[in-house]
């Protein structure tokens, strides 16, 4: 496979990855404040241990 | 870690313990605020659960384990406590994982109540309410060491047979007494129930009768239901726990009625009652063998507390942490900027020119890489704050800072959430749960993210390492140090003046004195110090490596996409600078600067700090990567701030940043509320649903008017006094 072309592959999973990963923590976030339930909030804040 | 919702105690069926025989796999552990009970906790479960120095570190409940023989055996670390009076959520909670009645926790099979052995008198009060409640119970007599010290001996046999419940003196800092608490907890479901050891005058338990009846009736066992009568009649509340005893408050009422005819003060009979008893338990078990002179603590408190030194002290103090930060990081993170750089050189030596080595050089280590280097910052902040905490000096900047939080209608018990801020705003909005009063509560939620997270660090650390000159001020401060100090003390000094406008307008209320215990000064113990340090720098790591990484990434594609042909005949650099003004980000960031012209950004730093809103360190990392993917591909330097100090704008070749830009923008990251975990915690914290959410919205909504008036106002005020070169 051409360079150029296996360099956009790598690229385009890479940013897919980074896009779904930070999809979910939106979604894990909004869920948490929907739920009101005992994670809420603590999706990730730099003061909780998840 | 669990968080439990304080709001949502329902009313499962009663306590139903362990029977006699079969061993004890959950253990409660309960005590009054800075009796060593989280460090018990540690040294017997092997966790790292957070102590400190100062009263309501545990406002959560945790959890953890040790095996006894081969019995895996589970510890509740429940929050320190004055007492079962429920008057604030975090008191609920301990009192509803006793009773059996939170949802998803089961009952304790045991309980060991940690005591001060410093402070029988006043640790007792909870202990006679625990011990009512019929549980298996056993007495960690703790810190006997410093009780020896102090001149007190305490007869741990004559205890145990004053309390009905073993009595094992420990010093849990040592690991001293750790098992025979074991071997105490596995025995106690085997011996007797400890129950009440006072006798109430006969009107009040004629009158308190039906009322007890009522709590047996509803499930709750006869110790459990003479605790709670008794309780109920000096603070008669709504509590969660007992939505479900029918006809109580009709029976608290005529119990109520009872003693008023019979000329009893129904108010303070349990206190009367259980002190009296108390001071009976003290005399037989407890002998004061010297009077010493005034202590080390009392010597350096009769400084520290001055009226006038004390926060003159403070000041300094915190001062130095700033100073520090500056000078002792500089060294380090120089090592950390000239190892992204040389990691920049090599990746990208290694790997053929393409999209694929932008990515990792220009984005992922430019970025990351440029938020990275303020590791060392965070650590010597960490350090600092951990050290003055396990002293017990932050207890006493508590008392001090009680006066101006008073003066500003907040309560002293608002200080120590406040605190926590300065590390993150997080647990800080969480361990509000200790203040009972709700517009006190509110208040200090609502006001919490100004005070200065570490999350502001690289931000601040950044402008002013670029852009402030490090010129001597006083002493061995510099112009650097006094700068990031000036920053904290503007969160702080924002937070009482924004708390005062609330506490006399949206939330009014009283101004309720605080009682607060000041801890003997002690030695830290470099472990747990390294451990809070360790735990905060791992954080900062983990954040760097996920969110930031990821939104690195996805900023790295809006610089890059779309590609577009350069003008021919430019240079290297302005083909760079051409493609990302022509890129999605640049498109968006030219359809946001008219809003950030008028504080004096740019579009860069304008889309910078609309990619920071997700977390604040976020601004560091974007300018990173706009700057990496904007310059020309053979750029040396991947070092942020030579690239701030050398970026011109293109249309008038003026200097895009100054020192005025610099301040301009720290002020508005004072003020601006840009953290999603913090908007989201305070959603719960403040109720949930719509009320959280307009609670959060607000909260959002005055935090960046603030911070986007007070940065034109810096900035206009500046260039009118001639300082915007």
């Amino acid at each position: 496979m051409d360079a150029q072309l296996m360099q956009t592959l790598a690229v385009a999973g890479i940013l897919a990855g980074a896009a779904l990963y930070l999809g979910r923590r939106v979604l894990a976030t909004v869920g948490a404040m929907r739920r009101g339930g005992r994670d809420g909030g603590c999706a990730g804040g730099c003061g909780c241990s998840k | 870690m669990e968080v439990l919702d304080a709001g949502r105690i329902p009313a499962p069926p009663a306590p139903s313990p362990a029977p006699r025989g079969e061993g004890v796999s959950r253990v409660a552990l309960i005590g009054n605020p800075n009796t060593g009970k989280s460090t018990l906790f540690n040294a017997l479960t092997g966790m790292r659960q957070r102590v400190g120095n100062y009263s309501g570190v545990t406002v959560e409940r945790v959890e953890g384990r040790y095996t006894d023989g081969d019995r895996p055996v589970t510890v509740i670390d429940l929050p320190g406590t004055y007492s079962l009076s429920a008057s604030s959520p975090d008191e609920e909670i301990a009192l509803g994982v006793l009773l059996g009645r939170v949802e998803g926790v089961p009952a304790p099979d045991a309980v060991v109540v940690v005591l001060d052995a410093q402070n029988l008198e006043r640790n007792l009060f909870l202990a006679s309410q625990v011990l009512e409640l019929g549980l298996p119970t056993v007495v960690a007599l703790n810190q006997v060491d410093a009780a020896e010290a102090a001149g007190l001996r305490i007869d741990a046999v004559e205890l145990t047979l004053q309390l009905g419940a073993p009595v094992v003196p420990t010093v849990a800092t040592r690991g001293e007494g750790l098992d025979v608490l074991k071997r105490a907890v596995r025995s106690a479901p085997g011996l007797p129930r400890p129950e009440r050891r006072f006798e109430l005058a006969a009107e009040a338990r004629a009158a308190l009768a039906p009322v007890e009846a009522r709590l047996v009736e509803a499930g709750f066992g006869p110790g459990a239901a003479a605790m709670e009568a008794l309780r109920l009649l000096a603070a008669p509340r709504a509590e969660a726990h007992l939505a479900d005893v029918p006809e109580l408050r009709e029976a608290l009422a005529a119990a109520n009625a009872r003693l008023e005819e019979a000329g009893v003060h129904a108010r303070s009979l349990e206190a009367e009652a259980r002190y009296g008893w108390i001071a009976e338990v003290v005399d037989a078990s407890q002998r004061r063998e010297s009077e010493r002179g005034r202590s080390l603590t009392d010597r350096v408190d009769a400084v520290v507390l001055h009226r006038f030194l004390g926060p003159l002290i403070f000041l300094a103090l915190m001062g130095l942490v700033f100073q520090s930060i500056f000078s002792w990081a500089e060294p380090v993170m120089g090592l950390i900027e000239g190892g992204f750089a040389s990691l920049g050189a090599a990746v990208g030596a290694l790997l053929p020119e393409g999209d694929l080595r932008s990515m990792v050089v220009d984005g992922v280590i430019a970025g990351v890489g440029s938020v990275l280097v303020f590791l060392p910052q965070i650590v010597i902040l960490f350090l600092f704050l951990g050290f003055l905490e396990d002293t017990g000096y932050m207890a006493r900047a508590a008392f001090i800072m009680d006066r101006f939080m008073r003066g500003v209608g907040l309560h002293g018990r608002s200080f120590i959430p406040l605190l926590s801020g300065y590390a993150c705003a997080v647990p800080g909005v969480m361990s509000t749960r200790t203040i009972e009063n709700r517009e006190d509560r509110l208040a200090t939620i609502m006001v919490l993210p100004l005070m200065s997270c570490s999350a502001r660090i690289p931000v601040y650390t950044l402008l002013i390492g670029s852009f402030i000159p490090s010129v001597a001020v006083a002493g061995i401060f510099n112009l650097q140090g006094v700068t990031l100090l000036a920053m904290y003390l503007l969160g702080t000094v924002s937070a009482l003046v924004v708390a005062a406008v609330f506490k006399r307008t949206l939330l009014r209320g009283q101004v309720r004195p605080m009682i607060m215990e000041l801890p003997p000064y002690r030695l830290p113990r470099p472990r747990v110090l390294l451990t809070t340090v360790w735990h905060r720098a791992s954080m900062f790591l983990r954040r760097a490596g996920t969110v930031i990484l990821a939104i690195t990434i996805v900023l790295w594609a809006l610089a890059t996409y779309p590609k577009t042909e350069p003008t021919p005949g430019l240079p290297d650099e302005a083909a760079q600078e051409q493609q990302l003004e022509n890129s999605v980000l640049g498109r968006l960031g030219h359809v946001i600067e008219p809003t950030v012209r008028p504080l004096g950004y740019d579009w860069k730093i304008g889309v910078a700090i609309l990619s920071s809103f997700a977390a604040r360190e976020v601004f560091v990392s974007s300018m990173g990567t706009i700057y990496g993917v904007g310059s020309g591909a053979d750029e040396s330097s991947v070092v942020l701030r030579d690239r701030l100090l050398g970026e011109r704008d293109p249309a008038t070749g003026m200097l895009v940043y100054s020192p005025l830009v610099a301040v301009g923008l720290m002020v508005f990251y004072v003020y601006a509320l840009m953290c999603a975990s913090t908007v989201a915690v305070v959603h719960r914290e403040t109720g949930g649903g719509r009320e959280g959410l307009k609670w959060a919205a607000f909260q959002f909504g005055y935090m960046l008017a603030l911070a986007y008036g007070a940065a034109f106002l810096v900035y206009r005020v500046g260039l009118a006094l001639g300082l915007g070169a």
